[in-house]
Parts: C-alpha cells; structure tokens; sequence
C-alpha cells in the first residue's frame, strides 16, 4: 500500500474521536462558541482532507514519493531507531527516582553500544565524564535542578570537602 | 526633550568601565545559556537577581538585559547544527540551517544568523530610541479584535511554510490547532483532552514538542541509516558566508527587522510569531521558493534577524509604559520595583540614567555579541566533525537535560520522546512539523482573542470590520488567500501548486 | 547492689544517654544539605528570593528554588505534597491551589491535609481598576452606571474562578448587576486591554496594578480585600462601602505532612525571623507585596474556610469540574 494511503486511514480514524469527543464538549452558536466549537470542526476537516488525499493518490496513482511502505523502511535499520526509542522511554521513567547520574551514566553505555557500538572502555569513559560533566554545569552551574539521588548527594558532599 | 544629550548622557553611563564589564558579563552568560537548548534566560536571571542588589540600578539592569538578548544569539546554533531548536524562536531557523549544515554549509548559516542578528538588533535599538513614545501608543490600540486579525493573518501565512502537498500541510495546520486546544479552556473552564492527566491542564508544552519533533527526530531518522555514510559532509564548504550569500541576504535581514520590531512591540507579539512571519514573507516573495526547506540562506538570514529585533521591540512596552510583553520583561520589572524605580510612563523622565544607560549599552552589547559569536563559529563546525555515533548520544543528553531544566517535569520529558516518534514518523509519510507548530501557537491566540472580542462586541461579529486596524489586518488576510488564485494580480507564477 | 548489677544498670544508661544524645545532635545537623524551595508561578522566583536568601544565611545551607508552574499552582502543590517529608522540601502555598483549584481541576493532593504550614505572611489584594480618564470616579459610579445599563460594562480579569473574577461575581451578586467578564489566559494581556482602553475595567491583583496608579495611568476604585490597601489608603474597601464580602488571597510557605517536629520548630522560627527581617520586609514592600501573619493554625482554618466558600461560589457560577462534560 501507498504511504499516503496508510496515512490517510489513519488520520480519519484520529479525526473522529476528536470531532466526537469536541462535540460532547458543547458547540454553542457562532456568536458565542463553546469550548468544542473549533476542535469539532477541525477534527471534521481532518477526516474531509484525509479522504481527499487518499483519493488522490488512488487516481493519481502518486501516494508518496515511496511507492509503498516497505520501501520507508528499505536499507534502513529501523530497529536501531526503535532501541533507541524504548531506551529513552526507560530512562524517562527511572531518573527521577535513580537521579541523573546513575541513570545517565547507564543511557550513554547503551546508546553508544547498542546503536553503532563502539568500543567497551570509551563507552564506558566517555558515558560517565559526560554526565559528570553535564551535572556539573547544568545542575550545579545553571541550577537546572536535575534529579537528586543519593550519587548527586554523594557529589555535592564531596564538593564541600574540596571546596 | 532633545535626544543628542539624552544619547550622549547615555554613552556616559555605559561607556563607564563598571558597566562595560557588567554588560559583557550579561551577554556572555546570555549567549552560554541561548546555546543550550531548553535553558532560558528566566532562571538565569532570577538567580543573578539577589546579586543585583547591592549594585547601582543602571548596571544591574544592563546586565540582566545583556542576558536576555545575547540568549537571542545563541539560540540558532543547535537550530543549524543538529536540528535542535535552542527556543521556540529558533524553530524556523532548522527549517533551512539545518539543511546547509548537512551541506557542509553551517559556517555560513551561522555567520548569517549572528550578521543578521547584529544588524537586527541594532536597527531595532534605533527603533526603540527613536519610536517609542509612539508605537508603545500604537501597542496600546491592539485590542482582542486586532489579535484576532494579525493571528488571522498569521494562519494565511501559515499555508506558505508547506513546502509540499498542500492538503497534507493543511492536515498539519488543524493537528495544530487541535493539540493547541488541549487543556482548560480559559474562557469556559471546561477539560479538553486532558484524560485527567495533571500536566496537561496547562496544555502541551512547546518546547518538548519542538525539541521531540524536530532534535529527537531527526536523532531517530539518522540513526536508521547505514553506518558508512555520514550525516554531515566532511568538505567543508567556507566559515563565512560567501558574496553571492550576502547579496542573498541582505533583504531578508532588511525585512526581518523591522518586521520583528513591529510584532515584538506588541504584548504577547513576540519572537516566535515574527520568526514565522519572516519566514513565510521571503518565501512568498522569493525568486526561487522551492529552494525554502532545502538550504535556502534567505530562510536563516530573515527568522534570524526577526527574532533579535522582537527582543529590541520588547522593551518599549516596559520603558514606555511599565507594562511587560513577555516572561522575561516581567522578570525586568521586578528588579526594577525592587531597584525602587517605578515604571511607567514617568521612567523615562525620573531615570534617564536607567533607561538611556539601558538602550546605548544595548548597541554595545550587540557589538559584543556579534564579536564573541564569530569565533566561537570555528568551534561549533568541528562539532560537526565528530563521528555520530559518538555525537547523538550527547545531542540526546541536551535534549534530555534542556527539556527537563524549563519545568522540572517528567512528563514533559515523555511529551519530547512522544513528539520524537511522531516526528520520525512524520518524516517518514511526509508530513511537514513547520505548518503544525505555528498552528499549535496560533490557534489558541486566536480562539481566545474570537471569544474575547465576541463578547466585548456583546456577539456581533462587526467589531472586526468597524475597528480599522482590525480591518487592514482582515483584508490583507483575505488578498493573501486570494493572491494565488489570481495569477494575472501577482507578478510572477503562483509559487506553490494547486491541489 | 552487686558490682555487676551496678555495671549492667550504669551501661544501660550509658547506653540510652548516647542514643539520646546522637539523635539529638543527628537533628541538630538539619540541614545537612540543600533545600529545595517550590515556586508555583512562572517568573515568581524573584518575589520569593528576599526570604529564601535570609534563610540561606540563618540555616547555612543553599535554598535552592525550583519552579513548577501550571494549572494555576496546582502542579507544585501536587508536588509539594507527594515529597519526602523530611524538611527539604518546601514551597510557597498559596490560596489558589488549596481552596479553588481542588474544585476545578483534577489534582493528586489533598487541599486540607496534605500540607504542613510553616508561617502565613502574606496576601494578594484585588481590587477594580478604571483608566484616569474613565468616567468613573467611584466605585458607586460604577455599579449605578452598570445597573442601569446591564451588559454594557465589560471587565476583565486572568482565568475564570479566580480571586480577580470572584471580587466581580460578589459585587454583581450583591447588586444585582449584569456584567460581562474578557477572560485573559495571562496578567498582561488582562492589563493591556483595560490600559488600551478595549474595556472599561481590570480586576487585578493590588500589587499588579500599583506602579500605574502611582504614575496617574488607572484608578483604583475599590479594595476588594478585608483592609484597605497599603499604599493606597484612601481608597474605600467593599466592606467600607457596605457590601459583605472580601477577596483576599493569603500566602504561606509549607511543607508536606510529616516532617518531624524538631525540624518544623527550626523551619518556623527561621521563617518566622526571616517575615520580620527590616531588608526582607522593605524589598517586600518594593514589590508590593503585602505582609499579613498568620500562624500556621490561623492559616489552616483559613484554608479550611476559604475552600468551602469557594466551593460554594464555584457551583454556583456552573464551573466546578463535576458540572463538566
């Protein structure tokens, strides 16, 4: 199937609960719009304009400048992107509670590993320097208040000592 | 009262050694925090505040102003280099920097980008110099039915961003104006798309959404490719820009200044709009549109320029009147209040030293500026240099630690990460993000400036057309529709192609 | 008694005495290490700062203050209240989040027992306000011009169920008047219009609106809080003008629930040095905020009332989320 037939589907199928749900939310007149006025109609447009893209690219025959969605993802690993998406999803789960550098640390390993590996010990270096270093300035330096666990008070008290 | 002895007394005060040196520690750390993506001048300067206190007036606000505009500088620079706007105002500049970065071309869009900066900004101080008394009068008249028309004109605009199917840019606009609505309705107090989710009362946030679809996708889509080819060419084609460049943009940086000084006036008018604005401007009157989106350097030169003069144009509010056109201003005035200057109209009169200080020390800031920002443009292209696979980790580090430092919230880290997978796919089926973001600011500006209006006007829709700014504003809306259905009225081919 | 039972009894005591002694000098290092201090409202970090600093320096730990804006404060309260409550946590707690929020938005906390205060020190007063060249000279000019012309008069204030909507509600209540309201999402805008002259009145928070009655641009026509406003005081309360209400935000810092005592003594007396502080209280009154103690008991059963109040006025303008599709 065309890429633009793919995606036209799925925007009609986004465009109505939108519309649905904009028009429980109460239209009002046009003198005095209720909260769902414009987000009805735009979820009404959205399923309108879906349509016409898929019937043009039926009778046009053009859908896309791929030909048809296997070839998106032709000499393409898309698994990396994939990975990558899922490793971030994890870290934006754990490093609130684990702290920025613990889970940083770990998120740097991986992405240089898992993606285009490089070698064990530069990730490894590489990984913990620049989240130190990213610490330092961001949290300590700007007050971009990362999250504390016990590394980072670990840290702080170690720059009391020194300093 | 004459200007060349107010002008003069203000080179006394910032030409005094103090204030140079707090004026270029104000525009160093404003550059440091526009480069990183995410941090923004308000936190800095909150935190320097309290060291403000036990400085003269004059020098404290020259320094937090300093912060506030050199920011402006910085934040095009991840824009060009990974695709990673640095603030909202910086989303356009990805557009078409990114594209001449991967064409060995950063120098130059850098280059045009703190040139265009510059001069921006030192047209728009003369604006500011000259006009304000003025324009901040003109400010004043912008009511609900003038926003409502200038964000009109702004949707019109928003056609011009699309650089393909029309239809598909359309279904963009309206995704925008959809997720913008997401939240409480001010008006009516009611949940929209909120599914009970605290964090999403206020609204998606904007920079977690530009910094996932643009910086995380386009993370994502290189990441997919194969390992042999490099992202970035190694030839690298010149620092600076070259002749031809120059000739290119000088109109651009022309337009784009004034037109960011004019909608930088207006409260709530702003950077952001103006950088759009100027983008959707040189395309439509450009020789080569279709070159926009694929490096064109009147698409860096104009936003660019915009943008920087939006901030010289967000002063007069505050001097003139007292009254803030953005978070950063209201920050101003209250360090100003604690400074024991009251603002309002009689500022101008009661501290001369404040104001006159502030606005020449400004010109020589932007001078700073423009000297600290070229150097540093040799180093940024090497970071071009280093092997991706070593590179996008850290762009994801700054993506990750710029969007958690604006809020301090987790879930606007899963907002960018969400955004990012969209944004991949996205790009994959050909769909633009530019005509969306706009939408996304827009439309809530102009629902709630509609029902302002509806009921100032008591539900009648004349208000639009019987006040005249409104009107101008209107009408220039509808011949900016019209004008490509009429080929014969513009001078040349419709640029773009009908569905 | 026996060597040995002396022995046992005397090392007991040994024993308990060192416990006491190391728990109490555990506590006496509060605090060992940063402490975060909640801003709830973007750009509001400066107007915490004067206190924070004196903190700083009374306990000898950095005050760190994070901003989490949104939802009308509700998000950092929600916060506020699911932090550890060991006295490293602390935010500004204003009325908003804990007696109108609840009843509009969906939020994680709860607005009566959630919170520990450690000092009410202050308010946010309202008040209407009309351009000097408003014909308007009263707030009784107002109302009669209003009541014989209902519809006409449009106000405009920042969000719908808020203090600067409330002040409006009452008096119209009270009067029987019919008034529009032009609900801006952000103070500026609210402001601008009503400078720009797009409508005949702001309602606004005093503090706001300040430096433009000082420099001639608006008169104030009313306070809409329980005493006249500071800098302002020949200006009429509502109260004064007979009407039975008041609006007035009050402002506290506090902690989540559970902080042990001994820390919450430390917080309340250094807060409490730091309200009465000459620098302190003079940069307060630069910035107009208004000083008004409260212990934390008075605060609590103010909190406790006002939510109730609220909730009461918040149905009865149809807006309260359980009246939402």
């Amino acid at each position: 199937m065309r890429p633009d037939s793919v995606s036209s589907i799925f925007w009609l199928i986004f465009g109505i609960p939108v519309a649905f749900i904009s028009y429980k939310l109460g239209l009002g007149e046009l003198t005095r719009p209720g909260p769902g006025f414009l987000t009805f109609w735009c979820g009404v447009i959205l399923c309108g304009l879906s349509v016409v893209v898929f019937v043009r690219g039926r009778i046009t025959g053009v859908g896309g400048t791929a030909k048809g969605i296997s070839q998106l993802w032709i000499g393409v690993k898309w698994s990396k992107a994939l990975i990558t998406v899922l490793v971030l999803v994890a870290y934006a789960l754990t490093f609130g509670r684990v702290g920025f550098l613990a889970s940083t640390v770990v998120l740097l390993i991986v992405l240089f590993r898992a993606i285009d590996p490089m070698r064990w010990w530069v990730a490894i270096v590489v990984g913990v320097l620049a989240s130190l270093i990213s610490f330092v300035v961001f949290d300590m330096g700007f007050q971009a208040q990362l999250p504390h666990a016990y590394p980072e008070t670990l840290l702080f008290k170690l720059k009391k000592i020194l300093f | 009262m004459d200007y060349f002895s107010q002008i003069a007394y203000g080179f006394s005060i910032a030409l005094t050694p103090v204030n140079l040196g707090y004026c270029f520690i104000g525009v160093f750390i404003g550059t440091l925090i526009g480069v990183l993506p995410g941090i923004g001048p308000v936190g800095t300067m909150s935190i320097l505040l309290p060291t403000t206190f036990h400085i003269p007036p004059a020098s404290a606000i020259i320094m937090l102003a300093g912060i506030y505009y050199g920011a402006m500088y910085g934040g095009s620079t991840t824009s060009i280099l990974v695709n990673m706007p640095g603030e909202a105002a910086s989303v356009v500049t990805c557009l078409d920097g990114y594209q001449m970065a991967r064409q060995g071309r950063a120098g130059p869009a850098l280059g045009i980008a703190a040139f265009g900066s510059f001069i921006a900004g030192t047209m728009s101080i003369i604006g500011l110099m000259l006009l304000a008394p003025p324009l901040s009068k003109a400010a004043l008249a912008f009511g609900p039915p003038e926003y409502f028309s200038l964000m009109v004109v702004g949707m019109t605009l928003v056609i011009y961003l699309a650089s393909k199917s029309i239809a598909k840019a359309l279904m963009m606009v309206v995704l925008g104006l959809i997720l913008g609505n997401v939240g409480i309705d001010a008006t009516s107090g009611a949940h929209r798309f909120t599914f009970g989710i605290l964090e999403l009362h206020d609204g998606i946030g904007l920079i977690p959404m530009v910094m996932g679809l643009f910086g995380i996708s386009e993370v994502l889509i290189n990441v997919e490719q194969s390992l042999k080819r490099e992202i970035f060419t190694k030839k690298v084609k010149g620092l600076l820009p070259t002749k031809q460049d120059w000739k290119d943009s000088k109109g651009p940086i022309a337009r784009g200044s004034i037109l960011g000084f004019l909608l930088g006036i207006l409260p709530g008018g702003g950077a952001f709009i103006s950088s759009f604005v100027s983008y959707a401007i040189e395309k439509k009157i450009s020789k080569h549109p279709e070159k926009f989106g694929k490096g064109a350097i009147e698409g860096v030169a104009g936003p660019e320029s915009a943008n920087n003069s939006a901030t010289g144009g967000a002063f007069i509010p505050l001097l003139t009147l007292g009254i803030p056109s953005n978070v950063v201003m209201a920050v101003l005035l209250g360090a100003l209040l604690i400074y024991g200057v009251e603002p309002g109209p009689m500022m101008m009169k009661d501290h001369p030293d404040i104001v006159w200080g502030l606005i020449i020390s400004m010109y020589i800031g932007n001078g700073m500026l423009i000297l600290l920002n070229l150097p540093l443009i040799g180093i940024w292209i090497q970071i071009l240099r280093i092997p991706y696979r070593l590179l996008f980790p850290l762009i994801i580090l700054c993506c990750l630690i710029g969007v958690y430092s604006v809020n301090s919230s987790e879930t606007e880290v899963f907002i960018m990460i969400i955004f990012g997978g969209v944004g991949y796919l996205m790009k994959k089926f050909e769909y633009e993000a530019a005509p969306m973001v706009l939408a996304f600011v827009l439309g809530p500006m102009l629902e709630n400036a509609l029902r302002q209006s509806l009921v100032i006007s008591n539900g009648s829709f004349a208000i639009f057309f019987t006040r005249p700014i409104s009107l101008v504003g209107l009408s220039l809306a509808i011949l900016l529709v019209i004008s490509p259905l009429i080929p014969w009225l513009s001078k040349r081919r419709p640029p773009i192609a009908e569905d | 008694m026996e060597r040995s039972k002396r022995n046992i009894i005397f090392s007991c005591l040994l024993a308990v005495a060192i416990l006491f002694g190391f728990s109490a000098i555990t506590r006496a290092a509060y605090p060992e290490r940063p402490i975060t201090m909640i801003c709830p409202y973007a750009g509001g970090e400066y107007a915490l700062r004067p206190v924070a600093n004196y903190v700083e320096k009374a306990l000898g730990q950095p005050v760190i203050i994070v901003t989490k804006a949104g939802a009308s404060a509700t998000i950092a309260c929600g916060l506020l209240a699911s932090a550890k409550p060991d006295g490293y946590t602390l935010g500004q707690i204003t009325f908003g989040p804990v007696t109108m929020g609840p009843h509009l938005y969906n939020i994680n906390y709860d607005p009566l027992n959630s919170f520990e205060y450690i000092i009410g020190y202050g308010k946010w007063e309202y008040g209407p306000c009309v351009r000097s060249d408003s014909p308007f000279k009263t707030l009784k000019d107002l109302v009669d011009y209003a009541k014989a012309n209902p519809g006409i008069i449009k106000y405009s204030t920042v969000g719908l169920a808020t203090p600067t909507h409330f002040g409006m509600v009452h008096l119209a209540k009270a009067e029987g008047i019919k008034w529009e309201v032009v609900v801006f999402k952000d103070v500026q805008g609210a402001v601008t219009a009503g400078l720009g002259g797009h409508l005949q009145v702001v309602s606004q928070t005093t503090g706001t609106m300040l430096p433009y009655i000082k420099a001639g641009q608006v008169r104030l026509l009313a306070s809409f809080s329980d005493v006249r406003c500071k800098w302002a005081p020949d200006i009429p309360t509502a109260r004064d003008l007979g009407y039975n209400f008041d609006v007035v935000s009050w402002l506290s810092f506090g902690t989540p629930k559970g902080v042990p005592k001994e820390i919450m003594e430390k917080l309340r007396t250094v807060f409490k040095k730091a309200v009465n502080d000459p620098e302190v209280l003079s940069l307060m009154d630069k910035i107009f905020v208004n000083i008004a103690y409260r212990t934390p008991e008075e605060f609590k059963k103010l909190v406790e009332i006002g939510y109730k109040e609220n909730e009461k006025v918040i149905r009865e303008l149809g807006l309260h989320k359980s009246q939402q599709k």
